[in-house]
């Protein structure tokens, strides 16, 4: 047969078979090819205006790595006008996180894009290795995922970012629309396909690589010779998604496209009203926004420290929640997040969180106490049925 | 984990059959002590479980102690697939309750005199609903009196208090299958004579398997239908192929004109037999038979193929419905199949319609009503409740099982022939030109070699999520009712605009959100390489400028027009005027059914009639509201103009 010639430009000879369409592709073409898509993505979508600044949140994975570079790339030659910072969440994990934040920390260097570095040390005083020693491997991805959440709003609060692009990709996309599906999670399988979440509270979250597949990125970053960390987290083994994982794996061998139909399908897949989100509320401890009166990281923090770290997790949940609605009549806390927010003035007029606010919700809250608490029953209820799966979204929990 | 397994794959009939057997032979014994030994062979105690469709799942139970019914407090010899125990004659009660219910919840207004069809594809679920409907509208003819018209006034009374008044059975044959399992046995690299003589060994075996599986479908169906006490219950076959037919065309409205050309067979009580002269295919359907054959061989992949039957399956149902005055159609899903379709329709695109697709009343249309009573019942329950019921099941070979049981035969012949047995029949030779639709799937095997034809065992979407679906089930009990319950949180979306149904599945068209005015992304990555770079694609208005995405779309659209009403933005690079642009084609159909023409690999495939017609009235209405558009006052968003 031959040198195959490109596809795209049929003068250079083909390099590497696109993942996507199976085509053959030069390397210079392939780039081109695959930044003008996330190009596409960006401006489609709205997701830049200029003067925004903007935090990638960094793991110093293949997402992140490949996420900051080509943003970078395409920030200079489209002139987006934005300015961009890394951020990373060190959870503390012996032998992954410290040798991945080593990576970023050569992306910083490399790509000139300054870095800030927020702990769960720091942040909540518990490690994920201290935490792994308290609950065991069980449920360990929960808070993992819990607190990664909070501690990404408030690393970019502190660097005055109003946005956090993360590295999510299509086949991860793809495997949450599977997810929240086998869960029965109807109110995220609505929201887990918009490229831009987070509500009007907090910061906008996008996710430029939505059309972008996990392969691809590999071979971008192959090819581009990308300096990036590989090793899965050593504490999640994450059997349930695994067999999504598993299953959308086979069905991209059976037909690349599937990746892109299934976000395709979870877009204009809508959701009963009623199953929708009730108000969102603030945390009456913290101030984070949090659909209940309290927020999960707050209950599993109280669990940690009370020796009793099953305590967030199932039903217990429930009997913590009210015990900590009554402890919070007067809203100072010891909780670390809310004492460090009040204390930095600069970084909280951008950001999402303000301790004042968490007096008046709670002062809402005590009002509601009695439906919520029935609402959180009827969650617990459902909660139970499924009884397979953990109740938070993992997303968060994979790599970005 | 979910790969799949070719045991798994060939042996999954003959499984269910062996637990079905097992759980018989359990229950016979259930009554007395209780049996000591279950399905897996393996010693139990007493009110040993018997697991239907998870065999794994039998093997864990069995090391459970003795339970009692929930019901009754006697020793239990069924466990249900929501780890229920009851003894055999509890499960009876509470399943015929049960499936009652369900039909139940088919909310018809009473006494309007609504006819319903039952889509039996007979298997085990749509035949136990064919056998509940038969229950349900049961008069008791002993209560009534002897005078004729005060008979028939209490007939009259009894139906009125029904929800519905009458049934009927529709089966399709999808013998023609058969003739698909072989299709990329012939291509390429055959290693000599062995392998062909092989190949016609397993064809005609797979062609009189299918037609020795129809007859018995069709027997088990008519002996379900003989039980009712109503002489007017119907039992109407039609074959797939006669989606081809020139009676499904319906005139300009929503009318349909012709009566289509299916089989029908009106059970009399004293009728026995139906004459063979009513089964025997009508001289259009050979021809039928032939374009239905390079319809599918012009599609490239088995998952697009198996997509395009159920669609077109679908439509036929309901064409038939409506043309019998049929107000209901109610379909025999389980909760298994819904849950393995939340999964499967996903991850083909189908996210418009999902909820509608596992809902338990489709009321889109409110001539042809879709029910899925039995949305909510796990497949093992109902597969034990119609054996225990005496209801006849026979499922026919999908056409991913079918590929892979033909490769199983062929094998086995091979071997069979390489040994030189003389016991083989003779093959006839070669004589008949070999039919057009059969060089057709050699030509697309051939081209698609990278896919499927170079797999051990052939698997579609379906059949991958079935395996997936089934795995998690076995270690997660509660998969399949979490994610049934999961559908019906979805809510269904009425289409915007009446016009913006796909013209192929009629399921609502969505655009994408995010690239509003562009091609799916798919395309786009077809499109970016076929254009400059700078450019996000080809504009994707329909029919305007566009150098459309005709060099990695399918050559030509799979659509030829009735009326050359439409003209082609690609006329110029197409040698046939009559080819609708494939973008035009695209813009008309949903999401899930744009990916099915995505993997027409064949210039020459063309879609039934039927489709045909719609699309050429989706195109004038289209031109008609451009005409008017200024005219128009509504302000909604005019989607599609770029």
């Amino acid at each position: 047969m031959g040198k195959k010639l490109c596809f795209r430009c049929n003068a250079r000879s083909a390099l590497l078979r696109r993942p996507k369409n199976g085509q053959p592709y030069c390397r210079e073409c392939f780039y081109d090819a695959f930044e003008t898509e996330i190009h596409t993505t960006i401006v489609e979508s709205k997701l830049f205006v200029p003067g925004d600044r903007v935090a990638i949140g960094a793991s110093g994975g293949k997402d992140s790595t490949v996420l900051a570079y080509v943003l970078k790339r395409l920030n200079d030659m489209y002139n987006y006008g934005i300015e961009l910072f890394l951020l990373s969440v060190d959870e503390g994990i012996t032998g992954y996180r410290d040798d991945s934040l080593e990576t970023v920390k050569r992306n910083e260097q490399a790509y000139g894009i300054p870095l800030k570095i927020v702990s769960y040390q720091e942040l909540y005083g518990w490690t994920m290795d201290a935490i792994v020693k308290e609950v065991g491997l069980k449920n360990n991805c929960t808070f993992c995922g819990v607190f990664r959440r909070q501690a990404l709003d408030r690393g970019a609060a502190l660097l005055g970012a109003n946005k956090i692009v993360t590295g999510h990709n299509a086949d991860d996309m793809a495997e949450t629309v599977f997810m929240n599906i086998l869960r029965g999670d109807a109110p995220r399988l609505q929201r887990c396909t918009n490229v831009v979440t987070g509500s009007s509270d907090t910061l906008p979250r996008c996710k430029p690589f939505k059309f972008t597949y996990e392969k691809e990125i590999v071979l971008y970053a192959y090819f581009q010779k990308l300096d990036y960390f590989s090793t899965e987290c050593v504490y999640s083994p994450q059997a349930f998604r695994g067999h999504a994982r598993a299953f959308l794996k086979d069905l991209e061998a059976l037909r690349p496209s599937s990746i892109v139909d299934v976000i395709r399908a979870g877009e204009a897949i809508e959701v009963v009203e009623e199953v929708l989100q009730s108000t969102p509320n603030r945390c009456v401890r913290c101030g984070y926004l949090s659909s209940q009166s309290l927020c999960k990281a707050c209950v599993l923090l109280e669990g940690l420290n009370r020796g009793l770290p099953q305590l967030g997790i199932g039903r217990e949940a429930m009997k913590v929640q009210s015990e900590l609605l009554a402890s919070v009549a007067e809203p100072a806390s010891a909780h670390p997040i809310a004492s460090e927010n009040t204390n930095d003035g600069d970084a909280s007029a951008s950001a999402s969180v303000k301790a004042p606010k968490a007096s008046r919700s709670a002062r809402r809250a005590a009002n509601r106490h009695q439906p919520h608490s029935e609402e959180t029953l009827r969650k617990l209820a459902r909660g139970r049925e499924v009884t397979h799966v953990p109740e938070v979204d993992l997303q968060d929990a994979l790599s970005w | 984990m979910c790969s799949v397994d070719e045991d798994e794959q060939i042996r999954a009939q003959q499984r269910l059959d062996q637990a079905h057997e097992a759980a018989l032979a359990m229950a016979d014994a259930a009554e007395p002590p209780p049996s000591t030994h279950g399905s897996d062979g393996q010693p139990r105690p007493n009110g040993a479980s018997v697991s239907l469709a998870g065999a794994a799942a039998a093997g864990r139970g069995g090391a459970s102690p003795a339970r009692a019914c929930v019901r009754c407090g006697q020793p239990s010899g069924v466990k249900t697939a929501s780890q229920t125990f009851y003894c055999r004659s509890c499960f009876d009660i509470v399943m015929s309750k049960n499936t009652r219910l369900g039909v139940g919840q088919l909310q018809a207004p009473k006494g309007a005199g609504n006819k319903v069809l039952i889509a039996c594809s007979g298997g085990p679920s749509s035949s136990l609903l064919a056998h509940t409907f038969i229950g349900l509208l049961h008069i008791d003819q002993a209560t009534l009196s002897d005078d004729p018209k005060a008979a028939a006034a209490s007939i009259e009374r009894a139906r009125s208090s029904k929800i519905f008044t009458t049934a009927g059975l529709v089966h399709i044959d999808e013998s023609v299958l058969a003739h698909a399992f072989s299709l990329d046995a012939g291509s390429g690299k055959l290693s000599g004579d062995a392998e062909r003589i092989a190949i016609a060994h397993a064809e005609r075996e797979a062609l009189s398997a299918a037609e020795s599986t129809e007859a018995t479908i069709r027997a088990n169906l008519l002996t379900l239908a003989k039980r009712s006490d109503s002489p007017e219950w119907p039992l109407i076959t039609a074959r797939i192929e006669d989606v081809f037919g020139s009676g499904l065309v319906s005139g300009g409205g929503s009318v349909l004109l012709r009566v289509p050309p299916v089989n029908e067979v009106v059970l009399a009580r004293e009728t026995t037999e139906p004459s063979p002269a009513e089964l025997i295919p009508s001289a259009a359907s050979s021809s039928n038979r032939d374009k239905f054959l390079t319809m599918l061989a012009g599609v490239g992949s088995l998952s697009a193929r198996e997509d395009l039957v159920r669609v077109l399956r679908l439509r036929l149902i309901v064409h038939i419905a409506k043309s019998r005055g049929y107000r209901y159609v109610a379909f025999g899903d389980s909760a298994d199949r819904i849950a393995q379709n939340m999964i499967s329709f996903v991850a083909q695109g189908r996210g418009a319609s999902l909820a509608y697709d596992t809902s338990l009343l489709d009321a889109r249309d409110p001539d042809a009503i879709l029910g899925r009573p039995f949305r909510a019942l796990a497949l093992k329950d109902l597969a034990l409740y119609a054996r225990w019921s005496d209801v006849p099941s026979e499922e026919a070979p999908t056409l991913a099982s079918g590929i892979n049981l033909f490769r199983l035969w062929k094998s086995r012949y091979l071997l069979r022939v390489q040994q030189n047995d003389t016991t083989l029949p003779a093959i006839p030779d070669s004589v008949t030109p070999v039919p057009a639709w059969k060089l057709a799937f050699q030509q697309t095997a051939a081209a698609s070699q990278s896919n499927q034809s170079s797999q051990q065992i052939a698997a579609s979407i379906s059949t991958l999520t079935e395996a997936f679906v089934n795995a998690l089930q076995r270690d997660f009990t509660g998969t399949v009712s979490t994610v049934q319950r999961t559908s019906t949180k979805l809510v269904a979306v009425p289409p915007k605009d009446e016009e913006r149904s796909c013209v192929i599945c009629h399921g609502p068209i969505v655009r994408p959100v995010v690239f509003s005015s562009k091609p799916a992304p798919t395309l786009l990555t077809a499109t970016a390489s076929s254009e400059k770079p700078k450019e996000g694609g080809c504009g994707s208005g329909s029919g305007s400028n566009n150098s459309c995405a005709c060099s990695t779309e399918p050559a030509a659209s799979p659509i030829v027009p009735p009326s050359s009403s439409t003209s082609s933005c690609c006329s110029s690079s197409k040698s046939n005027a009559n080819t609708v642009p494939t973008q035009a084609v695209l813009d008309a159909t949903c999401y899930g059914c744009s990916v099915i023409l995505r993997d027409v690999t064949s210039a020459g495939t063309l879609l039934p009639p039927m489709v045909a017609q719609e699309f050429a009235r989706a195109t004038s209405r289209e031109h008609m509201r451009a005409e008017i558009s200024e005219y128009l006052l509504s302000d909604d968003d005019d989607d599609g103009d770029d």
